[in-house]
């Protein structure tokens, strides 16, 4: 690609180490950054056009503007590193290879706001990236790159390493407080927002991994060169996690405003095994799905997913070739929120279960001819119905996939031709797979 | 400042601050809810009380439980699409629901039953196996749970942390495999764990004192007052044929809010069992029931008043006439005239029941629901729940003195049954056997808090007042001594107990300022200090 | 999962954190503005020391961090990863969403039930493994993947996979067939 900002250092030996960063000319900024007022720098993230790239694509110095500038309480930084959304891999890149990168992104965004302790909420399952990102963060204390008066400042810092315990909607911002404060990560209902009512009943900016770590090269480069690069409405580049039957899966950086399907061709080497494209999941399993000429023919940035009735999410894309059963795939994704919905809303407690139950007999060969429309006759009542949108993210896949492939899901339900029993692409029988 | 907001095309005021589903509620629109409750606040779980609200760029739904009123709102409560959110929300709560209506306790006041009447009435269109959860867990000494029924509104959880002040249930799991739980191995041991049955909305919680006892549509309520404490919480007797089957909280924000404590809903086994009917009277060694007529008689010849006509108060036998700070303030008023105009008696209130705890919630140590209204009467309260004040009693009783115990159904403390061992001669004013109609040469069968009508004065002074629940089992104290009164003061009875309590306003200056009479479903605050008398 | 406490008992185990531990506790107290944000690295200790989080850890758990039990037994079973019950030496936890379905994440669990005899949620007699079906790892990268002892194993193939269990089973150290597809 010809734009790399996030990744450039990922493949530098020693990166993650403080020594090995600094040879790459890490923590440059910061000398710029303490010479500046701290809206300076909230304007300067404001003129880059960055946006959010945990999924939400909220402008992020907005995001920070939001925080009341006159308050007695603390306030907080919490890095959104759950990394939840199925198809997304790509925060882990950064906790493992360039963590120093994140710690300077989140010395200026705290600077920034006027914050003195960080809280990098990481999910548990990361064992590795927990433990390089936590080696990082004790080598920059050590060096006084974090800590009182960090490189003669006068600014104090502290970064706590937080680790999840396994809950996807720990990965929702106000989930992830709820978790952080020590309680079952349910989302709260909004407002209050972070901004003002956070972790703590204190103001809180919660950003992704790869937001925060987008900073330095805005404040070393500057917003004009950041926003110079992608489209109108999606300045800048991202990392795009893309999975599936791909030759060459991964994470690719790109400025956004390519070409979808050339972006994964050219990064991935294709289908696998020379096979057929049949549709590109662009935003994680919550966006709803693209058939193959509705990817080859649409451009990869948040207004044009959009009108293509999808949404770059978290730039995880995942890819179907012909041989993906799309039924299957509905029926893993709809297991996937069923089993991650915490339970508060019983639009969303009660409904995704039920979806799954539906899609599940469906490709179990049970369903029944009226189950098709049922699932559709779900999906309004679960979207914009809860506290959070964790409902609307199995509604949309739902409602997407039986549009775009309902002959696949008659053909599971039309008894008198039976449907020919898909393999899945890893080879297994699912009809034997032994649940 | 007051906002003007619309709701349902109509203008309406509402107080900065308020919620939506408070002001909906004001105007009598009931906006179906599971997991909000005024005594409980917002929670914003349950989207029941979704609403449409109209903005500039179309409707948006949203929770009226969490919203604050703002100045310029629309709300269409009843919208197509707001109508058609809350049917989605009634049909994914059943969807796991087991329909065990038939045998669950709540049927007939399950909120998620009413509202199904009220939005769905659709056949399910779930046609699986529904999820499997725990029935019939035995909780505590108070409650069952059926995980099955709950709709996690986290209603229980939220009383009991936040209003009992004991978090002792939580909500664990996520997802369709959520459920309500204690920690392993304890139980719910507040003592106010009762509430958390008449909170959730379906039938997940059961009170086992309750549980299979009666259909909840058979049961009449009547409006009364808990007599178990000196707090007197509005309560709803609930009986069926002459039993009591349940007693809960009425909401009275001058004295309980929405809660009761577990004692005192259960304390109501004695007005049930083992009644005392019918007077009786001591004849050689044996008490045998008598008619009324000779019971009156038998009084005046042990009083040593003349068998017929006026009263002679210097010619009479010293008395003592106790009464149980249990006792309505009509009974304390006639009672006190009887003792002070027509017998040579010490008219004395005793406390009796062992003192329980005060707490911050609502319990108060003095278990006596009118100490303050004799206090208020200018009668003398003694402490009988130590023995400390028993030498009072005994000492007016002298040698050979008559004891009237008035209103001592339970608890005979050691300290009475001391001054009942001493007593030669005791007439009996009770509804339940104890050891003192046992010494009783005379016993009149007395009504319980469930048969009275009568007013009690809370120890901040509020007079409410009991109603007649149940028919009475035996005979009204205060027409006895109204009975007594009349025929040795030679005047007309009083027609009713209002005209007792239009003469305690006459009479008493602590009650000069309330109207007995109009005292309505919460009562009123009288004078808080009481008169020296 | 049970619903409902009557499954998970009193081991009538006390429950106290090693020194090591102890230490690790008192360091965490002052990163946060409040006792109850120590929940969960606080589980996290007692379940790294007793290998499950039992009646004892999770009670002493809320009494360092005066929380109520029942507080913390709710967030115990919200997190996947809390286990009230012991797992295996080898706790494998083979990822089932999307990519790794696609890449064949069941016959990795077919191998298991071939390899070990057992399938989601159960254990072997001799507590050397035990099995777990979980959501996306957030690897889709190098789907399939599975996670065990602590890390994360990539790009699975059942002759990998086979490998490795044979490894684990002689009581070798694994990483030495995490090697190619």
């Amino acid at each position: 690609m010809s734009h790399t900002i996030i990744s450039t250092r990922f493949d530098k030996k020693d990166n993650h180490t403080l020594a090995g960063y600094l040879a790459n000319g890490g923590y440059r900024t910061l000398p710029k950054l303490f010479g500046m007022k701290p809206d300076e720098v909230i304007e300067e993230v404001k003129r880059s056009g960055l946006r959010g790239r945990g999924g939400a694509g909220f402008p992020t110095g907005m995001k920070w503007s939001f925080v009341p500038k006159n308050t007695d309480k603390p306030k907080y930084l919490c890095v959104n590193a759950d990394e939840g959304e199925p198809g997304t891999f790509k925060d882990q890149l950064i906790l493992k290879f360039d963590p120093h990168a994140l710690i300077e992104g989140i010395i200026v965004c705290c600077y920034a706001v006027g914050i003195k302790t960080a809280y990098v909420y990481i999910r548990g399952e990361y064992d590795f990236p927990i433990a390089r990102f936590s080696a990082a963060v004790a080598e920059a204390y050590a060096k006084g790159y974090l800590g009182r008066n960090i490189q003669g400042s006068g600014f104090d810092l502290d970064v706590v390493v937080h680790r999840g315990a396994g809950a996807y909607i720990c990965g929702e911002e106000t989930g992830l407080i709820e978790s952080l404060e020590g309680k079952k990560g349910q989302p709260r209902p909004k407002p209050p927002f972070p901004a003002v009512v956070g972790a703590f009943g204190c103001p809180t900016v919660v950003n992704n991994v790869e937001t925060i770590a987008a900073l330095p090269w805005i404040m070393e480069n500057g917003a004009a060169a950041y926003a110079a690069i992608g489209t109108e409405k999606s300045k800048g580049t991202m990392l795009f996690s893309i999975s599936g039957m791909v030759e060459r899966p991964g994470v690719y950086e790109s400025e956004f405003g390519v070409n979808l399907w050339d972006f994964i061709e050219k990064s991935t080497g294709g289908i696998k095994g020379g096979r057929k494209l049949k549709a590109v999941i662009p935003g994680g399993s919550s966006s709803a799905i693209l058939t193959a000429e509705e990817a080859r023919n649409v451009n990869l940035d948040y207004e044009s997913i959009a009108a293509a009735g999808s949404m770059v999410g978290s730039g995880a894309i995942m890819v179907l070739d012909e041989d993906t059963c799309v039924v299957r795939a509905l029926e893993v994704v709809l297991r996937f929120y069923a089993h991650e919905s915490c339970g508060q809303c019983p639009p969303c407690r009660e409904g995704t279960y039920w979806m799954y139950q539906l899609v599940s007999r469906i490709r179990a060969g049970r369903g029944r001819p009226e189950d098709i429309d049922t699932l559709l006759a779900i999906c309004p009542d679960m979207t914009g119905r809860t506290v959070c949108v964790l409902a609307d993210s199995a509604a949309i896949p739902t409602a997407s996939y039986i549009k775009k492939f309902r002959p696949e899901f008659e053909a599971y339900i039309d008894k008198a031709n039976p449907p020919e029993r898909k393999l899945m692409p890893g080879g297994v029988n699912l009809e034997a797979g032994a649940h | 400042m007051p906002v003007t907001l619309t709701i349902n095309g109509k203008q309406v005021q509402a107080a900065e601050g308020a919620l939506l589903i408070d002001v909906c509620a004001e105007h009598g629109i009931d906006v179906p809810h599971f997991c909000y409750h005024p005594g409980l606040g917002p929670d914003g779980n349950c989207r029941m009380c979704q609403v449409e609200f109209i903005t500039e760029r179309g409707g948006r739904l949203g929770i009226s439980c969490k919203t604050v009123v703002s100045e310029g709102l629309v709300v269409d409560t009843n919208s197509a699409a707001a109508k058609r959110a809350r049917a989605s929300v009634e049909e994914m709560l059943l969807l796991n629901h087991p329909l065990d209506c038939p045998i669950c306790d709540k049927a007939g006041e399950c909120t998620l039953q009413n509202y199904y009447m009220e939005h769905d009435l659709q056949n399910s269109r779930q046609d699986f196996t529904r999820f499997k959860k725990e029935k019939a867990s035995d909780i505590g000494p108070t409650l069952i749970l059926d995980q099955e029924r709950c709709v996690l509104c986290d209603r229980c959880v939220r009383f009991l942390r936040d209003v009992a002040g004991e978090e002792q249930l939580y909500i664990a799991g996520r997802g369709h495999e959520a459920y309500i739980t204690t920690f392993p191995g304890q139980e719910v041991t507040s003592p106010y764990s009762i509430n958390t049955v008449d909170l959730c909305p379906v039938g997940a919680l059961t009170s086992k004192d309750f549980r299979f006892d009666s259909a909840t549509w058979f049961l009449k309520n009547t409006n009364s007052v808990c007599t178990t404490c000196a707090r007197g919480c509005s309560m709803q007797i609930q009986s069926k044929k002459g039993q009591i089957y349940r007693i809960r909280p009425r909401h009275n924000p001058d004295v309980n809010g929405y809660w009761a404590c577990d004692e005192g809903r259960l304390n109501y086994q004695f007005v049930n069992h083992d009644r005392l009917q019918t007077p009786a009277l001591r004849r050689g060694g044996e008490i045998l029931p008598c008619s009324g007529q000779e019971a009156v008689s038998a009084i005046r010849e042990m009083l040593g008043l003349r068998p017929a006509g006026k009263a002679d108060a210097a010619t009479a036998r010293k008395s003592v006439i106790l009464l149980s700070a249990t006792a309505t303030l009509e009974e304390m008023f006639l009672f006190r005239r009887l003792g002070a105009e027509c017998l040579n008696a010490t008219v004395l209130v005793a406390r009796h029941v062992p003192d329980g705890v005060t707490d911050k919630i609502l319990r108060r140590a003095d278990r006596h629901p009118n100490t303050k209204g004799a206090e208020m009467l200018g009668l003398r309260v003694i402490d009988l729940t130590a023995g400390a004040d028993a030498s009072v009693v005994t000492g007016a009783l002298g040698s050979d003195g008559v004891l009237l115990a008035v209103g001592f159904n339970t608890h005979i403390s050691p300290a009475l049954d001391a001054i009942l061992a001493d007593a030669k001669r005791i007439v009996a004013f009770s509804g339940c056997a104890s050891v003192l109609t046992e010494r009783a040469e005379m016993v009149f069968p007395g009504l319980t808090f469930a048969e009275k009508d009568g007013l009690v004065v809370n120890f901040e002074g509020h007079v409410q007042q009991l109603r007649p629940a149940i028919d009475a089992k035996g005979e009204s104290e205060w027409r006895i001594a109204d009975a007594l009164l009349s025929s040795l003061l030679g005047v007309k009875p009083h027609e009713s107990v209002a005209h007792v309590r239009k003469a305690i306003m006459d009479v008493v200056p602590a009650f000069a300022g309330v109207d007995l009479n109009k005292l309505g479903a919460t009562g009123a605050r009288a004078a808080a200090q009481p008169v020296a008398g | 999962m049970s619903h409902g406490h009557h499954a998970i008992v009193s081991t009538g185990k006390p429950f106290a954190f090693s020194p090591e531990n102890e230490k690790r506790f008192q360091e965490l107290l002052p990163k946060y503005p409040s006792k109850r944000a120590v929940v969960l690295p606080a589980l996290w200790l007692a379940q790294e020391q007793e290998g499950h989080l039992t009646v004892e850890s999770m009670e002493y758990v809320a009494k360092r961090l005066e929380q109520t039990a029942v507080s913390v037994f709710a967030v115990v079973e919200f997190y996947s990863m809390f286990k009230t019950e012991a797992m295996g030496k080898h706790h494998i936890q083979i990822c089932r969403t999307l990519t790794c379905d696609m890449l064949g994440c069941e016959n990795l669990q077919a191998v298991i039930h071939k390899k070990l005899g057992i399938g989601p949620g159960e254990k072997t007699a001799d507590c050397k493994f035990s099995l777990e079906m979980v959501e996306c790892l957030g690897s889709c990268g190098t789907a399939p993947v599975m996670r065990m002892d602590n890390r994360y194993w990539e790009n699975l193939s059942v002759e990998k996979l086979e490998r490795i269990i044979d490894a684990c089973k002689a009581g070798r150290d694994p990483a030495s067939e995490d090697t190619g597809r």
